[in-house]
């Protein structure tokens, strides 16, 4: 058990209690599934996407339709619905990559690849929910995907656990979670983390030492793709619907602010970036329906003032108490800023 | 034919305000390095601007030229207060706080106007269809495609045969050589974001008697323009003209055959122009030393 995998365990076992109720809390942790891949983007592949929100719908949409329809030995089981959302946003990130990864070692000077990216992503986002918004076959399109049961567990046999409390199913979003913490945990303390690390600082330096670049931000996106998909699927049977909002452009852009909000100087800011924002989102949206006003300013703010997000304004507070212990070096971007640092030229 | 002619130039039409809000963006990427996220909520602006003062004055020259100055007002303003702060800083932190300041724009036109779409009047001289030999077609529409022209041929001339024109390619080359030749690359960065956005604003304005204004169009553009810098070739004034002409009529042509995917048939050319050619279909010549 690492400090992260520890931390992760505490607060999804706290959050029921602290949050307002257990549904928000429901909400934290799918969100942080979808933040968690987006953070391992921008933290460790040096690569900003705009569009999670189209993995998140895509395996939303997979998810629901599962529980919809999915019948016999392969049917109504949470834990195929969740593998599926997964899959399904995996393999459309891992085509997107093919076109937009590309585009990263293209040549450009300076950071056109990895501003290219961001683009192309965007547009995907775009893409996404034209496609969802105009197949309403499929989809519902503006209406969304309705009345979509939730699947009990089952593992085979009689084996069979009811999702339909609000703790059970909480229950099993907490273990989907720290399966996906534990296991990017080791990833990221792995050869192929630091190696990640490497490229994030040093692009062309890396490539020269003969890393793969192009593979291993591919590897990358389509897991973080994987992440997204994951959430969207268990979105789907937590909300009972798939609503047209699961995969605007704004779905993509929370997934960022959150990101950014908990900042990429440890998994934990992912965790810390989603609590913060889905609270207050829920706090301010009751007082005043046009707060992302003071969202927009808070962004701006954060860009001024604390580039490393709430994990190093954290950070800092705990190590300002006490100045004897200096701070762990070796971890990704210590200063907690994010990638692509302006020296950092190929 | 009528109909496919008219698809056409409607296409034609479609790819010059493309080509407004992209040049713009590619201006700025070209000799700033920045990636301005803002750049729709000023394509948005353009337009409200343009229906606010049209409902006051009921002149239409007059509420274009208001908006175009108001949006440019308002980017110096931005420039000065947000951009002068972070440019310094990484391509991410650019976007995210051109990001934030997205979300201020958008709310803001939600709460001064609202969230739902206004209707704009084409101005009554430009009512009306033209008879072009046997094909008749809205005359304000004509009338886009004839101004953007003149504006990207202003522009082409602005950047090839003017001292300014010469200075933001230079800056594109190498800022540090422009810089050392005794120019002000910090106000070369305050008029050349300026003009974009004025672009941007005119483009929306513009645009708002064809399909009105509502809060969601920004982002639209925004994709869009993203779309057709990335697939001309970021930083070129060329591949922005082709790329945004390409997306308007595949995107025209594609909606006389099948409605509902006119949007996606665009975006999937796109992707299959950049497997084929990964640095955009005009790529810019020089890659010197970064």
């Amino acid at each position: 058990m690492t400090p992260v995998v520890l931390t992760y365990a505490a607060a999804v076992i706290a959050l029921p209690v602290v949050a307002p109720s257990v549904p928000l809390a429901t909400e934290i942790l799918i969100f942080a599934l979808a933040t968690l891949g987006c953070h391992l983007l921008l933290g460790y592949g040096g690569l900003l996407s705009f569009g999670q929100g189209a993995f998140f719908g895509l395996g939303a949409y997979a998810g629901g339709l599962y529980a919809l329809y999915g019948s016999g030995p392969w049917g109504a089981n949470a834990i195929i619905c969740v593998l599926g959302g997964t899959m399904v946003g995996a393999v459309a990130a891992a085509l997107v990559g093919l076109v937009a990864i590309r585009r990263v070692g293209a040549g450009n000077r300076g950071h056109g690849g990895a501003v290219a990216f961001l683009m192309l992503t965007f547009a995907v986002a775009q893409v996404a929910y034209f496609a969802a918004y105009n197949m309403t076959g499929v989809t519902g399109g503006e209406n969304g995907l309705l009345d979509v049961p939730r699947p009990p567990v089952s593992l085979g046999g009689a084996a069979r656990f009811n999702l339909d409390a609000p703790l059970a199913f909480y229950a099993f979003v907490a273990g989907v979670l720290m399966l996906a913490v534990a296991l990017l945990d080791r990833l990221v303390r792995s050869t192929a983390g630091r190696a990640l690390i490497a490229i994030r600082e040093n692009e062309g330096r890396a490539a020269a030492v003969g890393y793969d670049v192009a593979r291993f931000r591919l590897s990358v996106f389509t897991l973080s793709g994987g992440l997204a998909g994951c959430a969207g699927a268990l979105y789907a049977i937590f909300l009972g619907l798939v609503p047209l909002s699961a995969i605007d452009v704004m779905q993509s852009e929370r997934i960022v602010v959150m990101t950014v909000l908990g900042g990429t100087g440890s998994l934990i800011g992912a965790l810390l970036g989603t609590a913060s924002f889905i609270m207050a989102a829920d706090a301010l949206s009751n007082i005043w329906p046009h707060w992302p006003l003071v969202l927009g300013v808070g962004i701006v703010l954060i860009v001024f003032f604390a580039r490393g997000g709430l994990w190093s304004i954290g950070a800092g507070l705990v190590q300002g108490l006490a100045p004897g212990r200096a701070s762990r070096r070796g971890k990704p971007a210590p200063d907690g800023t994010i990638g692509l640092q302006p020296g950092a030229r190929s | 034919m009528q109909l496919y002619m008219s698809q056409l130039l409607n296409g034609i039409g479609l790819g010059m305000i493309y080509f407004l809000v992209a040049v713009g963006l590619t201006l700025v990427f070209g000799v700033m390095r920045f990636v301005n996220f803002a750049h729709g909520a000023f394509y948005l602006l353009g337009a409200y601007g343009t229906f606010t003062v049209m409902q006051v004055t009921g002149s239409f020259v007059l509420a274009v030229a208001a908006a175009v100055a108001a949006v440019a007002l308002l980017a110096l303003v931005m420039e000065r207060a947000v951009l002068a702060r972070i440019y310094a800083l990484a391509p991410t932190y650019h976007i995210l706080a051109t990001f934030g300041v997205t979300l201020i724009l958008e709310e803001a036109v939600k709460l001064l106007w609202s969230p739902a779409p206004q209707r704009v009047a084409t101005p009554e001289m430009l009512r009306g269809l033209t008879q072009m030999g046997p094909f008749a077609y809205p005359t304000y529409r004509l009338t886009i495609i004839a101004v953007a022209a003149l504006c990207a041929l202003g522009l082409w001339y602005l950047l090839e045969r003017t001292r300014y024109g010469a200075l933001v390619r230079g800056g594109a080359e190498s800022r540090e050589v422009v810089s050392l030749l005794g120019i002000d690359v910090r106000r070369l960065f305050t008029v050349n974001f300026v003009l974009g956005a004025a672009l941007a604003a005119f483009a929306g304005a513009l645009v708002s008697p064809i399909r009105g204004a509502d809060p969601g169009m920004g982002t639209e553009a925004l994709a869009v323009a993203f779309v057709v810098c990335v697939v001309g070739g970021l930083g070129s004034f060329s591949g922005a003209l082709a790329g945004a002409l390409a997306v308007g009529i595949l995107q025209s042509l594609a909606t006389s055959l099948w409605g509902a995917g006119a949007g996606l048939v665009a975006y999937i050319a796109m992707a299959l122009v950049l497997l084929v050619r990964p640095e955009g279909l005009m790529p810019r010549a020089s890659r010197g030393a970064a």
